[in-house]
Order: C-alpha cells, then structure tokens, then sequence
C-alpha cells in the first residue's frame, strides 16, 4: 500500500537526549548555522563568478524589497502555485471519493492512476506552453496536473485504508454511501490528503517556477533566469533565497492549518506518511 | 482486466478522434506518436538521448543516495550529532530543488554535471530521511539482545540494523529513481544539447508537438521500467521478509 504513495514528509524525530544538553544543542545549532554562513562566504571570495556571498544577496533581496519589485513577482509565481493547487488538489481530493463508490471504476481507474503518477509532468512543460502560451494558465495548469495526482493517489490510499468493519457497522445503523462517504471516508483520509498536501505544496511551487524558467512575463522563476542570462549571479541567489523563504513559509502556514484541522484526532494517531 | 483494456482504448481513441477533429498539428494523436518513436528508435536518436539521461540520473542517484544510507547508520551512535543537524537536513530537504536548476548550471555548467549535481541532491534528501527512520525503527530488544552476546558494531548494522531499515530504503528508492529520471529530465529542459529533456525543448521550440509527445512517452516509459526493476529487486532481497508494509498507518 505505501508503494502507492509517491512523496515523504519528514517530520523532526523527538531528540532521545538529557535536559541539561538542551543548552548545548541550541548553541552547537547556532554554530552549525554560523559555520555555514562563514563557507557560503568562504566560497564566494573564492569562486566570485559562481557565488554570490550572504551580504550582497540579502542586499540585494533588500533592494528588490524597497523597490517592490519583489511583491509583483512573489505574487505572480504565488497566484500560479495556488490557482493550480486549488484545481489539482481540489480534484485530488473530491475525485476520489467520486471513484470510490463503484468498486469497478476503482480498479479500472488504479493501474492509470499509477502510471500517471510516473509521468515527469513537469517535462510536459513546454508542451503546455505552446497549448496555453507564455502566460499564467500554461504554469497554473502545469501545477494543477503536478499536484493532482499527488492528492489523487494520497485520498485513494486514504480512503482505501478504511476498516471494512466500521464501513459495515455504519451501514447497518442505516447510513447511505454519502453519509458514509462524508463521515467515515472523508474523516479518515484526512491525515493523508494533509500529507499530501504538505508534499504536493514545494512541487506546485517547482513547477510554477520551472514554467517560468522556460518562458514567462513575470514570477521568481522569469527573474532568476533573466539573472543568469545577464550574468548577474546576484541576481540568480536572491531569486534562489526569495523561493526558499517562500516554500518553506508556505510549509509552515499549510503545517499550522494541517494541526488545526487535525486537532479531533489523538496524539498517538497523528500520523505522517511515508 | 476487460475494463482496464477498454478504458485504455477509448483514451487513445478520443486523443486520436480529437486529434483528427482539432488537426495533427496542434494535439497530435497516439498513431503519430508512435510513428516517431519508431522512426528514432530505428535512426538511433533515441537511444543517445535515453542514454544521456539515464546516465545522469544513474550517477546523481549513487552519488546521493551512497552518502544518504551511510550517514544514518553513523549517526545512530552520535544522538547528540544528529539532534544537531536534524533541523539542517530538515531545510535542506525542503528546498526546492528544481528551483535551484539555474544555480546547478552556474556552478557545474550545462552538461551533464549540473544535472547529477541536481539529481544527487534530490535523492540524497530522501534517502537520509528513509533510512534514518528506518534504524529507528529497529526493535531494540533484537540490539539488546546482540549486544549481550557481544555483537560488534559493525554485526549490528550488518545482521540487524540493515536488514529491518532495507523496506525504508526501497521506499526511498521507489521515490527517488523517478524522481532523479524525471529531475534530470527536466534539468536538460532548462539546458543541455542532448538528453530526452532536450529533445522534449528542442521538439516543442520547432513546434513539433508530435515529437515532444513521444519524448514524453519514451519518458514515462523509462520510469515506468525503472519502477518494475526496483520491484523486482525489491521483492528479490525483501524474499525473507512476511507479508507487510514498512509503514502501515498506525490509525487506519
């Protein structure tokens, strides 16, 4: 069954250590991230014409702040990753409860939705481009077809994993396959459409970013690119850091809301996938 | 099976009714595609640019996943260590990768280095966190056990600790192989002048949707392939196992 599952979200394992080391993790941390900082400078005195040390990045994603360009690109790629995860994820998730109810459109439906899930989608790019042109559908589809078959196969499995007993239990105290569906099936594959949510989350931004590296207007993605065709490596890393910042702040905002709507379940079983 | 075989047929068929409706030129339709296929496989197109790209996928997955099975094992014994750089693996797994195609080609250039570099990167990730959970999830009366009777460190990783992580890992490498195919892929998109991403770019910039199509499908059944391959492995070295899943939902 986890075969069928094509994404891992990680989560921090409970560190096994003594109170009293707490003090020395946080600071051997904060040590790391210097050492870090100080090779990424390292490097940039090095290699200049490859690598743009932290100072002139962070200036430059400052300049980019002042000037406001950075609102109109963070909102273009913004507006592709979330119109195309609110079709593809939208689809993901109510699809499969539509497929479910016939036990023989499931099986057809499974071998396809396998292979498609194998498909590179984002190699479909430049296809798309030509269909639906340089502007904000290509990559919104481009999203859309990146992240449905993540949430697809995820509720699928979800819904799969439901005990046939409880499923029996319901019917007999009379309910119908829509009230199943809404209380037995939807409650339980929600731990699994919010990891696949989690997942499908970084890959609509790769691919609304992908679409714009190949031809765009606007977006983080035309801006990297448009850097580097000037040979303006600083230009190229506060792209980089800019789409960084992004992903992992739309992670955490999609975590605070994945606790939220998870919050009825018990600790034990707040589970993620693997 | 009947229905899997009919549902097949009326997709190709309404691609090949709406292609004949809307004209070749804009959808293609399944005929032509494997028209050209064909006509690259017999020219010996295919096979180049397929080699290209597996090489690259091949070589960026060993060259990140090696380090991402060995570094767990190592960090099993240093708690604090890992404690440490957990939430750096953490950011680092949560970068987008496929973003950062443009600064893989500043540093390593448009052949085929950027392209490992992007795909070692990819799998390394996945691989780490796979198998990091799977020494963890290795009964520790079995090590308490070998401990007593005087297991080594190096008997423990190779008669337990490897052998309970093993389905961890091929779920790692059920997810990275296609992944580092398809990453490839989509690096040579971005830029290269060979690989099957290449003959999708070149393919689609001639407005030859027929081509990029078949690129696509010769694509899809590389991954395809690798994934019957890795199942086989799979079932081959797991033969010992009983039937289960390395991660049955504990709340199903």
């Amino acid at each position: 069954m986890s075969q069928s599952i094509s994404h891992i979200v990680p989560e921090i394992a409970e560190p096994q250590l003594r109170r009293s080391v707490m003090p020395w993790l946080a600071l051997a941390r904060g040590g790391v991230a210097i050492g870090l900082l100080l090779m990424w400078e390292a490097f940039a005195r090095w290699v200049p014409d490859l690598i743009a040390g932290p100072l002139p990045t962070l200036l430059r994603v400052m300049d980019l702040v002042r000037t406001g360009e950075i609102v109109s690109m963070v909102w273009a790629t913004t507006l592709e990753a979330i119109g195309g995860l609110l079709i593809g994820a939208g689809l993901g998730v109510v699809l499969p409860f539509v497929v479910q109810m016939s036990p023989r459109l499931s099986a057809v439906i499974e071998p396809f939705a396998k292979t498609t899930v194998g498909i590179p989608k984002l190699a479909l790019s430049p296809i798309l481009i030509m269909w639906f042109g340089i502007g904000l559908t290509s990559k919104i589809v481009l999203v859309a077809l990146m992240t449905f078959f993540l949430v697809f196969v995820a509720t699928f499995v979800g819904i799969r994993s439901v005990g046939p007993n409880l499923i029996r239990t319901v019917a007999i105290f009379g309910a119908g396959k829509l009230e199943i569906a809404r209380e037995v099936l939807w409650n339980s594959s929600q731990p699994f459409v919010w990891a696949a949510l989690r997942a499908a989350l970084p890959w609509a931004i790769n691919a609304a970013l992908v679409g714009e590296f190949l031809s765009a207007e606007n977006g983080i993605g035309y801006y990297i690119h448009h850097s580097y065709n000037l040979a303006d490596i600083t230009g190229v890393y506060a792209g980089m850091v800019i789409t960084a910042a992004l992903v992992l702040l739309a992670d955490a905002v999609l975590r605070l809301f994945q606790r939220r709507a998870l919050a009825w379940r018990p600790d034990n079983a707040d589970q993620t996938l693997h | 099976m009947w229905d899997r075989i009919i549902f097949a047929a009326a997709l190709a068929a309404v691609w090949q009714a709406g292609s004949a409706w809307a004209g070749p030129e804009q959808i293609s339709s399944p005929v032509l595609v494997v028209q050209q296929i064909y006509v690259w496989i017999a020219s010996g197109v295919l096979l180049g640019h397929v080699g290209y790209t597996v090489l690259e996928a091949a070589l960026g997955f060993l060259i990140g996943a090696v380090p991402g099975l060995l570094l767990p094992l190592v960090l099993r014994r240093h708690v604090f260590l890992a404690a440490v750089l957990d939430p750096f693996i953490m950011i680092g797994y949560g970068l987008p990768k496929i973003a950062f195609i443009p600064l893989f080609i500043v540093w390593f250039g448009i052949g085929i280095w950027s392209k490992v570099a992007l795909v070692a990167s990819v799998s390394f990730f996945l691989v780490f966190f796979s198998t990091s959970e799977g020494v963890r999830a290795v009964d520790p009366r079995l090590l308490r056990m070998a401990k007593v009777a005087g297991a080594s460190e190096a008997q423990l990783l190779r008669t337990i600790v490897l052998p309970s992580a093993t389905p961890f890992v091929f779920q790692a490498v059920q997810i990275a192989l296609p992944l580092s195919i398809g990453g490839a892929a989509i690096a040579e998109l971005i830029s290269s002048n060979r690989g099957l991403g290449y003959l999708i770019q070149s393919s689609a910039g001639n407005f030859e949707i027929t081509g990029a199509l078949a690129a696509v499908a010769a694509l899809t059944l590389i991954v395809a392939l690798t994934n019957i391959a890795v199942a086989a492995a799979e079932a081959q070295l797991l033969a010992w196992r009983p039937q289960m899943t390395p991660s049955t939902p504990k709340a199903a």
